[in-house]
């Protein structure tokens, strides 16, 4: 609370803020001690608006000389004081609408400051519009990015003209051993070029060169700002230092600028250093990505047909890369935001829906007020008042009103940008700035709200009858055309209302049915987590030396009922594959499809409750004395032995001269290997003995709650080697929420959206209701002394309500069918159209509505006839 | 000072009169001493403060570590008593009249 008042003696005049804002300050906060409420909160943020405003106006008049001025600027000030007392004479209107405006534009800001930050914002770098993504994706499914390989890599790069520099990209994950105790640092093995690209100079000594981006060179390492400032402490005698990982040791060459972990690399080392040989000569295994900086005379799609030609004579020279695959080329900020595309644009559009519902409110509401002010409006007009003067001096109190609104909105955009950190881990999303773009966007908003609320009752308004105006009594009555646009208005926001209800429908209904998914195997009561050993595990012996006694280990803890190894658990967001041949059966390269690998224990496939369909798992033979089994799973056999004669066939998984071939033994339930909501490639398993990892992870069962079991665990592991790396500790079930957090995020932004959209459409059908029914006291009052019972006045003004809202519903109906499409890549399993949620969104939006209209039409059947007889 | 004092000045002008304050409390007074009447949050209140500074009615004093304290000017004390007479002025006249309800008897 504190924050936000200072936030607002911005509002001030600089040099009345200097004068006096520590003082309001220390006097805000004793206030605020003494009695803290939601009735103090407003009252403040209410005062300390409307007095900077004054405060402005008038410091501004001062220096105007005289009264006579500049005439424009003399009426708008007059305007704006003269606004600023009306609205401050009628609190509880100004309340309203400025609460209704701070929410429509806060969140509007607020979801755009979101939405910019990750689609629109440039990039630090220079000319970041000249930085793109070159990869290969699936021409079928763009969303399934494939890279580029080693050796194509080195062939566009040769045989194209559109780069200036064209630079490759791997992943590069080391464990970091400095200090006490281990930590996993992700960074990127870079062609020394990518620096050039990316057009950025280190802060601290220097990039690596061509001498150094060498196989066999002496190992060099970069680092981020980030990793120098958190893991070294900023040590200014960093450069030429040898740090320690895992994986051997690197000195330290340079550091770069703060701001440069865009893209969430800790360092970057040299990718001829890095890349192992398999990477180096396989045409086949998409690892890299590429980026390059586009020369000045070429645009995206010159490289694109340019680096697809390429990539075309590629594929026909070595028909084994032909996977109906296509060259994309996209800016580098546009890919890297690809993902959160479609639902950032859907949500910045279900936010814009709310702000229209609002509008609609306060454009009511403002026709309601201009009813009342039609005197006041008649008396000025009869007394000179010109009909521009007039509009203008409307316009100028809702202008004034929006802008209070608008930083009012901005105020709590700021609120509502942190409530998005519960929500989500995404770095992506969490890097959201309020600044320039941001303020204009609220800007704009401001406007465009005044505009749409403004602008007509203030046309009505000034188009007041004189006479008529002045001989109906202070209460004029409305006219009907004014009660024809009221009901245009709420059947409007109805409709809106509708479309949002039936798009939160929609993405629920997607969430429950992505839960529904039956993973393959038993998610409760498993712990899960990533190790890493130590260099010093160097041979096979040592690492399943180790296996076995960290299983043995585990098992015998008390709570725990089983453990395994693993070289990835599933549920792991994405991972690589490789072709199927099948011994016997000609093929092109990818043609059957492709399939993960697993490496496990005998006992995973018991311990993760994966049923056994045919066949055997392994036992502790296999890989040892009997080598080259392999388990398949069940959608695996089905597809190509759907007779059930799976078990001792040939297999081979991955580039066919480089395996041998293997031998199904057992057939096992199909789990969902990466994600509950894509459909995977199919699963193989071999045991784990045969190739051993440094890097793996572990499933512990446990006989009950798993979490009260991991600090054992965690113990245990660090009996057994006191150097271990263990992180990514957490329960199967959190393994899958964080899975699907992100349709969380949409489903909680979309739903809050549809709530307020909710609230505020039947508020104003409350208020159109309740309006019209206060107009017709008197004709209630003579249905009831001729006879009608109050049931009849009721199920007038009830059917008023409700046929407001049938037509929104039905408007409503019409948009959503139209519109949903754009919701159908955020879906799953659900169509767009699908008709259980729009009859039940219309059911909700109808019972709401039958609600809001209810009150009133109760109000109007309790009245005395006598009473509302009289009530004229 | 020409004219009539606005309420809320005279509050200001009537809480200072019993000694130096700082903002804070002469919110507290103002509102106690009006029965509620009028209520100063800090936006008008400083606003009013700063006019008042700047026609010479009050001027800062020292205060605590947090804060300035404003006290009465000879100026102020003076405003703060012609606007007294001029209310009891206005109070006696209606009496002579016979305009207020009765509150002697």
């Amino acid at each position: 609370m504190r924050r936000m008042v200072a936030a607002l003696l911005f509002l001030f005049p600089p040099a009345f803020r200097r004068r006096f804002g520590f003082d309001m300050l220390a006097d805000f906060e004793d206030r605020w001690r003494e009695k803290r409420s939601l009735r103090l909160a407003l009252r403040t943020l209410f005062d300390v608006v409307t007095a900077a405003a004054l405060e402005r106006f008038s410091r501004r008049r001062e220096r105007i000389p005289g009264p006579k001025g500049d005439g424009l600027m003399r009426i708008l000030l007059q305007d704006l004081r003269f606004a600023a007392r009306t609205l401050l004479r009628s609190p509880g209107f100004t309340f309203v609408t400025l609460m209704t405006l701070a929410l429509g534009i806060g969140l509007n800001t607020a979801m755009f400051s979101v939405a910019y930050g990750v689609l629109w914002r440039s990039m630090p770098y220079p000319h970041p519009d000249r930085i793109v993504m070159v990869g290969e994706v699936d021409s079928k499914k763009p969303d399934a990015y494939w890279g580029t390989s080693y050796l194509n890599l080195l062939d566009w790069r040769a045989r194209s003209s559109s780069f200036e520099h064209l630079a490759g990209v791997l992943p590069d994950e080391r464990v970091l051993r400095e200090g006490s105790d281990p930590v996993r640092i992700s960074g990127v093995a870079v062609t020394q070029d990518f620096f050039t690209v990316m057009g950025v100079n280190p802060a601290l000594g220097r990039v690596f060169g061509d001498s150094e981006d060498r196989k066999g060179a002496a190992p060099v390492i970069v680092l981020s700002n980030r990793m120098w400032a958190s893991r070294f402490a900023g040590d200014p005698a960093i450069l030429g230092r040898t740090i320690r990982f895992d994986s051997g040791e690197f000195t330290v060459i340079g550091v770069m600028p703060a701001g440069f972990e865009d893209q969430q690399a800790e360092f970057w080392t040299p990718l001829e250093q890095v890349i192992n040989d398999y990477f180096r000569s396989r045409r086949t295994v998409w690892v890299l990505r590429a980026i390059g900086r586009l020369r000045d005379a070429r645009n995206i799609s010159d490289a694109q047909t340019e680096v697809e030609a390429i990539a075309g004579q590629i594929r026909r020279d070595f028909p084994e890369t032909n996977r109906g695959l296509v060259v994309r080329v996209n800016g580098l900020k546009t890919e890297l935001s690809r993902d959160l595309r479609p639902a950032l644009l859907v949500l910045l559009g279900a936010v814009t829906l709310v702000l229209l519902i609002a509008c609609g409110n306060l454009a009511a509401l403002m026709l309601v007020r201009g009813t009342g002010r039609a005197r006041e409006m008649a008396i000025r007009a009869a007394l000179g008042g010109r009909g521009s003067r007039l509009f203008r001096q409307l316009l100028t109190e809702s202008a004034l009103l929006a802008c209070a609104g608008g930083v009012a909105g901005i105020a709590l955009s700021f609120w509502a940008t942190r409530f998005i950190g519960f929500l989500t881990k995404d770095p992506r999303l969490l890097d959201v700035r309020i600044d320039t773009s941001v303020l204009l966007f609220a800007a704009a908003a401001t406007i465009a709200t005044t505009v749409l609320f403004g602008i007509a009752p203030a046309i009505r308004a000034t188009r007041v009858d004189v006479s008529d105006a002045l001989k109906s009594g202070t209460r004029s009555s409305g006219s009907p055309e004014r009660a024809f646009v009221q009901r245009m208005l709420v059947i409007a926001e109805m409709a809106l209302c509708l479309a949002l209800l039936s798009g939160a429908g929609l993405l629920f209904t997607s969430f429950r049915r992505v839960l529904d998914v039956q993973p393959g195997f038993r998610t409760d009561n498993l712990i899960t987590m990533r190790v890493n050993l130590p260099g010093s595990y160097d041979s096979v012996a040592a690492v399943t030396q180790f296996y076995k006694r960290a299983y043995e280990g585990l098992a015998a803890l008390p709570g725990v009922t089983g453990a395994t190894l693993v070289n990835r658990l599933p549920i792991t967001g994405q991972e690589s594959n490789g072709d199927i041949n099948i011994e016997g059966r000609a093929s092109g390269a990818g043609e059957l499809g492709a399939s993960t690998f697993r490496r496990v224990m005998p006992n995973y496939f018991n311990v993760l409750g994966i049923p056994l369909v045919r066949g055997r798992v392994f036992d502790d033979r296999d890989g040892i004395t009997r080598i080259g089994g392999v388990i398949i799973d069940e959608a695996f056999a089905r597809r190509f032995w759907p007779n059930g004669d799976a078990i001792g066939r040939r297999i081979k998984i991955g580039p066919k001269d480089a395996s041998d071939w293997l031998t199904i033994v057992g057939v096992v339930g199909t789990v969902r290997q990466i994600g509950l909501d894509s459909d995977a490639p199919y699963s193989t398993y071999e045991p784990i003995v045969s190739r051993p990892y440094t890097r793996f992870e572990i499933a512990v069962r446990t006989s009950g709650d798993a979490s009260s079991v991991i600090a054992s665990v965690r113990r245990q592991l660090r009996t057994l080697e006191p150097n271990l790396l263990i992180d990514n500790v957490g329960t199967m079930a959190q393994r899958i929420g964080d899975s699907v957090a992100p349709r969380r995020l949409n489903l909680v932004l979309f739903g809050l959206f549809a709530a307020l959209a909710l609230g505020l459409a039947s508020v104003g059908l409350y208020g159109v209701v309740a309006y019209a029914a206060s107009r017709r006291t008197q004709e209630f009052g003579i249905r009831m002394a001729l006879g009608a019972r109050s049931a009849d006045v009721l199920r007038l003004v009830l059917g008023q309500g409700l046929r407001l809202a049938v037509s929104g519903v039905v408007f409503g109906l019409v948009l959503t069918l139209t519109s949903a499409r754009l919701l159908t890549s955020l879906l799953f399993k659900v169509e767009a159209n699908d008709p259980l949620t729009l009859i039940v969104s219309s059911i909700v939006l109808t019972l709401v509505a039958a609600t809001a209209s209810w009150l009133p039409a109760h109000r109007a059947c309790r009245i005395a006839p006598i009473d509302a007889l009289r009530s004229e | 000072m020409p004219g009539p004092l606005k309420t809320a000045d005279f509050y200001i002008l009537v809480a200072l009169a019993e000694g130096p304050r700082h903002g804070y409390g002469i919110m507290k007074d103002v509102e106690h001493a009006s029965g509620g009447e009028v209520r100063l949050e800090i936006g008008s209140l400083y606003r009013l403060l700063a006019r008042m500074l700047d026609s010479g009615l009050i001027e800062e004093t020292e205060g605590d570590e947090r804060r300035r304290n404003y006290r009465l000017t000879r100026l102020g004390r003076r405003a703060m008593r012609t606007e007294a007479a001029r209310l009891a002025g206005l109070v006696e006249l209606m009496r002579a009249r016979k305009l207020l309800p009765e509150m002697d008897s």
